[in-house]
């Protein structure tokens, strides 16, 4: 596989992965656009290598009553700092959490239509979801 | 015979599955080679998203390899992805067609609401989610069926809201006719 099509399925699983909060690639998508940073940086600050943030995308999020052996278990899979991890992850739960939104991109833009408010514990679903595993 | 052994941790599934890339996109672009590499790329991960999610639901027991396994759900969401690419064209076709020749009734109701200033009224009648999410959709150009499809209601659901605010917006004076 040439650079250039490794560049383009690595953004695939950014892409597919960014759009549903049961992967980690969903809040570490967020997180490089919040932070306006590029995946590469990202890649250096967890301590690991481009390709196994890819995997770390592919990943599912840690379960809130689990969250850090979850954290330990894909962390031990790709080299990824736990710490940062957590950081990142814990970082944007918080954001969607603050915005009051439930972190569905599926149905994302149909629930901004809304004026409606939000149980307060709406972006708890992704994590209950996980919990079913 | 033995069946392709899928692994064992639903945490790394996706990402373990994603290792078996390369003879899997290879054997994708050769059954499909017209086929853009990016729907390529985005089926194969669709798929490992989807066997990862729901694993039960795969049958590897007429695959002895995970490469043959892993191919022929990439098919399959390819297959979904080109169905998908053929209908937004369709939709867009029909779209431009329908401005092109710009007979009144051609038109997305809501273009014509918009040009008489009363779409922000539509949106000011329209009282539940369901309503508001019915008419952006629409707004967007989407048929009933597909509207019905994409928020999952049932029957001609989709009409039967347009209906309501239709006649709601009869009420207070305004033309909202189809």
């Amino acid at each position: 596989m040439t650079p250039e099509q490794l560049e383009i399925l690595h953004a695939a699983v950014y892409r597919n992965t960014g759009q549903d909060p049961m992967w980690i690639g969903y809040w570490m998508k967020h997180f490089v656009e919040s932070e306006g940073m590029a995946w590469p940086d990202l890649a250096q600050e967890l301590g690991t290598s481009s390709d196994n943030v890819v995997l770390l995308c592919l990943c599912r999020t840690p379960r809130s009553d689990h969250f850090q052996e979850d954290l330990r278990v894909v962390c031990e899979r790709t080299g990824a700092k736990e710490d940062v991890l957590a950081r990142v992850i814990r970082q944007e739960q918080a954001i969607v959490h603050w915005r009051g939104k439930t972190p569905s991109a599926s149905t994302g833009w149909l629930l901004a239509a809304s004026d409606r408010e939000e149980p307060p514990d709406a972006n708890q679903g992704a994590e209950a979801d996980d919990d079913e595993d | 015979m033995s069946q392709a052994e899928l692994p064992s941790d639903w945490r790394t599934f996706a990402a373990d599955l994603f290792t078996h890339h390369d003879p899997v996109l290879q054997r994708l672009a050769r059954q499909n080679p017209s086929v853009d590499r990016e729907d390529l790329h985005d089926s194969f991960v669709k798929a490992i998203l989807e066997i990862a999610s729901n694993p039960e639901k795969f049958d590897t027991s007429r695959e002895t390899r995970i490469e043959d396994f892993l191919a022929g759900a990439s098919q399959r969401a390819l297959m979904q992805i080109l169905r998908t690419h053929r209908r937004r064209k369709k939709r867009e076709e029909k779209k431009a067609e329908a401005v092109a020749n710009d007979p009144p009734a051609a038109r997305p109701v809501l273009d014509t609401v918009a040009d008489c200033e009363l779409a922000q009224q539509a949106r000011a009648v329209a009282e539940t989610d369901e309503e508001r999410n019915v008419l952006r959709l629409w707004e967007l150009g989407y048929t009933d069926a597909e509207i019905g499809n994409e928020l999952g209601l049932m029957g001609d659901g989709a009409k039967r809201i347009r209906d309501r605010l239709t006649q709601r917006l009869r009420r207070m004076g305004k033309g909202f006719d189809d």
